[in-house]
């Protein structure tokens, strides 16, 4: 959305904004204009203390680029009530089945180009987390505590990253624009629609007990990069390889388990040799598969045999047996 | 909206080539089915490869192509409320390499192709590429691409199966104007297809002057058959025997270069008659340069048989040669496309 459609589709009423603001100049001559923008925006009801106000301003103060001001940020701040208010409106309307479908479509509606027409308003090189940090403040003022800005951006630190590739800084702008929005949305949802979410409750207890009686190792990405290769004739990664083939591993094989070879021998044979069958292209042949991994699975077998290991240390093991099979059979096609 | 009357796929093509897919199957199919559909993408984006090899300076990109479905006879006892048929693709070039997020989408509304694109665009294929560095940085070796792009197909496949049923809305880039450079004409009568394209001479200086502004001529003569005939394949898979495809759009990109192709359709008597016309935006210096409604309404007159076909053609534009047609179903005709029309000197 260009920058003008995005101002009249949420549109706030500069000219009265003006007079309140320039009224509230009047009031208090003496006060520096950072309070008097705070004093502004605790009259426009946006949900601070005064305090607390005069900590969000200051610290966003110096990082606002050159062709804006702090009262143009103090308007955002007041058109970003009214995009909350529409946003509500519309998430109220309930056509959602689950709360991250209501993450990702209010995020590509309401706000994927609000962060575009935002950023506009701060230095190039402003940091993630103080675009996470303004998204919370502004969308989701109730969840933001009471502690100092400085406190606040630390906090999410860990969950906000600012990415430099070849000095330039990666887009990441979704991953930000989740951090900062998702439990505000999450809550709205589930304050709006409390009987989906009991729904959502029990369809995933069940979910949990057929995730319990798992009873194959899952091949889909090995099948997968096989048939990759079948297409593109392409080199295969062998980072891509490793992750199929702990993937596989892992999709039978859980941490915190035990288990003893013989538990698990035919399957994985018979559901390696079907993941990799199921890669290949009709025209390609390849017999007696299962005979193969099973002659080389043999000296494994006869050092591990009787062991009882956990299902993560069954992984490691497995993991450079499994690729060398895998590497042998990429290379007869 | 009854399930058995959705199709969904989303399949995401890496910068190493290797195809991620997610597919909603509302309906148990048998397993070599399944196989073949996760095949799709490769077949769908068939052409796409087939331009890189052919001018590797210029990477094209078929955006959307856009079907209607109609009710076939012979099946008449299992009735299907499927109407529209697309297939959308997003790429996105990644440190020299190109990444792909390909759609298809059956149902029983006439979709917005508009909304449905920018979602897979702007935010799916993105998240995509985003998560990528944010999870790296994060979780460093262990973090797991594979289980990420699953996740993040499921979210766009949700997203996807959101929008559906959304009332198509009037953009404003239907009222931009284009100019035709080319007409193709196809007819089916049972087994026998019959495919022909109409274009400039091979002496005229438009027809090397377009050749920059599209993949190829040739490339333009197939697609239409090409991709009828892939969603033909598709909707077997998903054993929707009771409908069959009818070409609406194609619309191709390059940078900011952009072909569209629109085709109406009739059928008489058993037989399966369309015209089609290879668009591209509006050059200032060109005069018949017209709105899509003009060249729909042109199309229709010529199917219906109101009006003189070399006659509308000549009012549709001047320079295009309704008399000598290129055969595009035949090698040899083929042939001599790439040879005559592709001609750059």
């Amino acid at each position: 959305m260009e920058k003008v459609k995005f101002k009249q589709a949420f549109k706030i009423d500069d000219k009265r904004l003006l007079w309140n603001y320039n009224r509230i100049t009047r009031m208090f001559k003496n006060s520096d204009h950072v309070e008097i923008i705070a004093k502004f925006l605790i009259n426009q009801s946006i949900g601070f203390s005064l305090n607390r106000i005069l900590d969000i301003l200051n610290y966003y103060k110096p990082i606002i680029s050159k062709n804006k001001t702090l009262l143009d940020f103090a308007f955002e701040w007041v058109r970003a009530n009214k995009i909350r208010f529409e946003y509500k409106k519309f998430i109220n309307l309930g056509t959602y089945e689950d709360p991250n479908s209501a993450i990702d479509d209010t995020i590509f509606l309401f706000f994927l180009d609000y962060d575009k027409y935002i950023r506009e308003f701060f230095i190039k090189n402003i940091s993630e987390i103080e675009i996470c940090a303004l998204y919370e403040i502004f969308f989701n003022p109730n969840q933001v505590d009471s502690t100092n800005m400085n406190f606040f951006l630390k906090k999410n630190e860990l969950r906000v990253h600012t990415i430099i590739k070849e000095n330039e800084k990666v887009d990441t702008n979704i991953f930000t624009l989740r951090e900062g929005l998702s439990s505000m949305i999450k809550k709205d949802y589930n304050e709006l629609h409390p009987s989906k979410v009991q729904i959502k409750s029990e369809q995933q207890k069940n979910d949990i007990k057929v995730l319990s009686t798992i009873t194959k190792f899952d091949g889909t990405m090995l099948e997968r990069l096989i048939k990759s290769y079948c297409f593109n004739k392409q080199k295969i990664v062998e980072k891509e390889l490793e992750n199929s083939i702990s993937s596989f591993l892992s999709s039978f094989l859980k941490f915190g388990q035990i288990y003893k070879y013989k538990d698990f021998k035919e399957k994985l044979i018979r559901n390696l040799t079907d993941s990799l069958y199921s890669g290949l292209p009709e025209n390609y042949k390849f017999d007696s598969l299962d005979i193969l991994i099973s002659d080389i699975l043999v000296n494994f077998e006869r050092t591990l045999k009787n062991q009882k290991l956990d299902g993560l240390a069954w992984i490691k093991d497995l993991n450079p047996i499994l690729k060398d099979i895998v590497i042998k059979f990429i290379d007869t096609l | 909206m009854e399930s058995l009357d959705l199709l969904l796929g989303l399949f995401f093509s890496s910068e190493n080539n290797i195809v991620y897919d997610n597919i909603e199957l509302s309906t148990k199919l048998p397993e070599g089915n399944i196989h073949q559909i996760k095949l799709l993408p490769m077949r769908f984006l068939g052409p796409l490869f087939m331009t890189l090899a052919y001018d590797d300076k210029k990477k094209w990109n078929i955006n959307f192509i856009e079907s209607t479905l109609s009710s076939n006879q012979e099946y008449k006892t299992k009735e299907s409320f499927m109407q529209s048929f697309l297939c959308l693709n997003s790429s996105v070039e990644i440190e020299n390499n190109m990444t792909y997020l390909f759609a298809f989408i059956g149902s029983p509304y006439a979709e917005d192709p508009k909304i449905l694109y920018e979602k897979m665009n702007k935010y799916v294929h993105q998240s995509i590429i985003q998560g990528k560095y944010v999870n790296q940085k994060v979780y460093g070796v262990d973090f797991n691409y594979n289980i990420f792009v699953i996740g993040e197909l499921q979210r766009g496949l949700n997203l996807i199966k959101h929008s559906l049923g959304s009332p198509r809305k009037m953009y404003w880039e239907e009222k931009k104007k284009y100019y035709s450079i080319g007409l193709i004409e196809r007819k089916k009568d049972g087994d026998v297809v019959e495919s022909n394209l109409y274009t400039f001479d091979t002496d005229d200086p438009l027809r090397t002057k377009f050749l920059n502004d599209i993949p190829s001529y040739y490339l333009m003569a197939i697609l239409p058959d090409y991709f009828e005939i892939r969603i033909l394949e598709t909707l077997k898979l998903f054993e929707k025997k009771d409908i069959y495809p009818n070409i609406r759009t194609i619309k191709l990109s390059c940078s900011n270069v952009e072909v569209l192709y629109i085709e109406e359709f009739v059928v008489k008597n058993q037989i399966r008659r369309s015209y089609g016309l290879i668009l591209v935006p509006t050059h200032e210096e060109l005069e018949d340069c017209y709105e899509i409604s003009f060249f729909k309404k042109k199309l229709r007159l010529i199917l219906d048989e109101k009006r003189d076909f070399e006659k509308t053609v000549i009012e549709i534009n001047s320079r295009i040669n309704p008399f000598d047609k290129w055969s595009a179903n035949s090698n040899e005709g083929l042939g001599n496309i790439k040879e005559l029309l592709d001609n750059k000197n």
